[in-house]
């Protein structure tokens, strides 16, 4: 991989609408509850995942990107995060940026590179746009089943805090994101 | 910043509109129309679980092949798909490239020569039924092919000139390599040059017949045999199944390694995958590796035949698995560009470029399996280690080193973390495989990889192309490669698939009439032609191959 280059004029990035949720705000002790965890990042390491960039990394050896996403989810306890209740989880999503010999794409580019996109299950999507491509790799969800007994009877306060990190790229610095999503309540009864 | 302009494409292809019920779609790709050559898109498609190619020739009509035989296991290999570095040595110039039509590496190649080929002759001493690779008489535009030593200096000096990676691995393919009596001097010339490892591709007669040969061969710098073995029965294998024990008899003797190549058509021999792979294992201290090759087709084929020999590489997978009764299980093989991580955390850690093993997902795939010592079991590699564990690892860490993460921190957090990956207690007995895998990435000491090959087989596979699965977005990242006379490195899957712009033509251009060649050496070609001396000797069958039903890619050269 070659040097870091700097682009000019990027927008500062961060997590991008991290919002927590609650499969039901109220659930009996011996049942369970499914709580969802949703974000993204946004900023200029988002805006860098195009073509343009995609060809030009390609053609500087730097064709693949990995992107950690983290997340825990808190009680919260006057207004502070204080109790972990789902301990820190990790996924990483991928991205191989390859030549194809897509017939569309060799008749549109001079050379031919598109974005394969590895999700946290290693399932391989081939996105059909740029756009698609950023949301398949920089928007990230993910669900935990929580028992009663894993948070007691009563009503509780959660919010979950995420964060995501990636390298160095010929298109970017490493960088380290974080963020706290909304918080919800919940009852066990 | 810019306003980000979209792109989009595949929704308005009328290539991948043409699906049908029951099909998805997967990718586009260009190919070639098997009788005319042009170059056409095709699209890739899912149906019932398997893969398949469909292109249209507004000549010849359409054409439908089945591609990958499980769409499960296309999907976890495309997950490695991971495009290396390629040449800066390219010998033909981009604008100069109509991919496939001008290969020499041209500067769009993606992949570097992982294993280089030099054909030393196209005469045999077999006349196979399959094979019209062998010069014989009574064809029209007959040459004998044998480039001179000088020739073959040459072009192993353009092998060593590749860059970032110089080529570091050559075959010696043919005909059958052993009819040139000059063969330990030209391996002493390749090693001369620098090249580590070579191998010889044969059918093992000649060193059946003279059990000094191998000695000879291994003393003049050669590394192992590519025996081609297709099955265990005189059968499935009338090319040499007499002669092979007396080949492994004398490698024995020799100290040299036997890499066993067997070429799996469907219906012909891929009962025999498992009682290929138990031979070896009964051969074990002779036996490293086992190469399967899904065959070729070639010629013109209908779709009928071509259902029945076809077979792919999760096909041959499956086959194994049933056959070793579950010792060898689908998900114990990896797709060959799966070594990137390890290549890559090399890279990363030592800041050279290392040989990276970037071929496309479909073409090859790989396992490691070892013998348990009480059981007699085979253990595969990946009931003992978290293989897709320790590769997450070794990205992780890859992208800390390319950020500037000190060597020396990741080295110590490698050192400290390579045993999490090991069950030592599925381990086979003597083998430390963290050990080993440390010497080989920090302290690039790959003596106990050789120690590693003691107790194992390497099990690999790799489906050549032919005219009707073609893929270019294959050929345009292969990494075995043929040298030629003209200086030029070309793709195996050019070489072979469209012998009549490469193969055929420079044996042609590099060769001589037979009548030449024979007035020249005082030679009568059929003179090298085995007579079966070892089958007559043990009542066997007369010396001959079976009946025509396939025309097969003669891959294997031998
Ligand atoms: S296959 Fe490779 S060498 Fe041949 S023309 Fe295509 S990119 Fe060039
Ligand atoms: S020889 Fe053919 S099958 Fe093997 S890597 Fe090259 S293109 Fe792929």
């Amino acid at each position: 991989m070659q040097d870091f280059t700097p682009l000019q004029g990027l927008r500062r990035n961060k997590i991008n609408g991290a919002s927590l949720s609650a499969s039901r705000g109220s659930f009996p002790y011996d049942e369970s509850c499914t709580l969802n965890v949703k974000f993204g990042v946004d900023g200029g390491i988002r805006d860098s995942f195009r073509h343009e960039i995609w060809m030009d990394a390609h053609r500087r050896n730097d064709k693949y990107f990995r992107i950690t996403y983290k997340m825990e989810i808190k009680k919260v306890t006057m207004g502070l995060a204080v109790k972990t209740l789902i301990k820190p989880a990790k996924a990483v999503k991928k991205a191989s940026i390859y030549w194809t010999r897509n017939p569309e794409m060799v008749r549109l580019f001079e050379k031919k590179v598109w974005a394969l996109i590895i999700d946290e299950r290693r399932a391989p999507h081939i996105p059909a746009t740029e756009e698609e491509a950023r949301k398949k790799l920089f928007e990230f969800e993910a669900s935990f089943q929580i028992l009663g007994a894993d948070v007691g009877r009563g009503n509780h306060t959660l919010r979950a805090q995420v964060g995501a990190s990636w390298g160095r790229h010929i298109f970017s610095e490493k960088g380290t994101i974080s963020g706290s999503s909304n918080s919800i309540k919940i009852t066990c009864t | 910043m810019a306003q980000i302009e979209e792109i989009k494409f595949r929704q308005t292809s009328k290539v991948g509109k043409d699906l049908r019920e029951g099909e998805q779609f997967i990718r586009l790709t260009q190919s070639i129309c098997p009788d005319c050559n042009k170059i056409l898109p095709a699209t890739i498609f899912e149906r019932e679980e398997k893969v398949f190619m469909r292109k249209t020739c507004s000549e010849h009509g359409e054409i439908e092949e089945l591609y990958f035989g499980s769409f499960e296991m296309y999907k976890r290999f495309s997950t490695f798909w991971l495009d290396g570095k390629g040449t800066l040595a390219a010998n033909v110039p981009m604008e100069k490239c109509a991919c496939p039509t001008n290969c020499g590496l041209c500067t769009n190649h993606l992949s570097h020569t992982g294993l280089s080929n030099i054909i030393v002759t196209n005469r045999c001493d077999l006349t196979c039924w399959y094979c019209f690779f062998y010069v014989k008489k009574g064809l029209e535009g007959a040459y004998v092919y044998e480039p001179t030593t000088s020739q073959i200096t040459a072009m192993v000096k353009t092998l060593r000139a590749e860059r970032p990676v110089p080529g570091n691995s050559l075959q010696i393919t043919g005909g059958e390599p052993t009819l040139r009596d000059d063969l330990a001097d030209i391996i002493k010339i390749i090693r001369a040059e620098g090249v580590d490892h070579i191998q010889l591709n044969t059918n093992g007669i000649n060193l059946a017949l003279d059990p000094d040969l191998a000695t000879r061969l291994k003393e003049a710098g050669l590394s192992n045999l590519y025996l081609s073995y297709d099955g265990v029965t005189p059968k499935t294998n009338p090319k040499n199944h007499w002669e092979v024990p007396y080949t492994l008899e004398s490698c024995r003797k020799a100290n040299l390694g036997v890499v066993f190549v067997p070429t799996v058509i469907k219906s012909i021999n891929d009962h025999e995958l498992g009682d290929i792979l138990r031979f070896a294992q009964e051969n074990m201290d002779v036996v490293k590796a086992i190469s399967y090759q899904p065959v070729s087709l070639t010629g013109r084929m209908s779709k009928k035949e071509r259902e029945k020999y076809r077979i792919t590489i999760p096909d041959c997978i499956d086959r194994i698995e049933e056959q070793t009764e579950g010792q060898v299980t689908r998900d114990d093989w990896f797709p060959v560009p799966s070594c990137s991580p390890v290549t890559h955390f090399i890279e990363a850690f030592t800041k050279k470029p290392q040989y990276d093993l970037s071929i496309h997902f479909a073409c090859g795939a790989g396992t490691y399996v070892f013998e348990d010592t009480e059981t007699k079991k085979l253990v595969p590699m990946m009931s003992f280690v978290d293989i897709p564990a320790l590769f997450e690892y070794l990205e992780e860490k890859t992208d800390e080193l390319n950020s500037g993460a000190s060597k020396y921190l990741i080295a110590a957090k490698f050192l400290s973390h390579i045993n999490s990956f090991v069950d030592k207690k599925k381990q086979p007995n003597g083998l430390s495989f963290a050990k080993l895998l440390t010497n080989a990435i920090l302290k690039h000491d790959y003596s106990s990889v050789g120690q590693f090959h003691i107790r194992s087989l390497f099990l690999g596979m790799m489906h050549f192309q032919d005219k009707y699965n073609q893929d270019e977005e294959r050929l345009q990242r292969c990494d075995i490669h043929y040298l030629t006379p003209d200086l030029r490195i070309i793709p195996f899957c050019s070489f072979n698939v469209i012998p009549e712009w490469y193969r055929d033509r420079i044996q042609q251009k590099y060769g001589l009439p037979i009548e030449e060649w024979e007035a020249k050496t005082g030679e009568k070609l059929e003179q090298a032609l085995y007579r079966g001396t070892l089958r007559r000797a043990n009542r066997h069958q007369p010396a001959s191959c079976g009946p025509n039903e396939v025309r097969i890619e003669p891959i294997t050269g031998t």
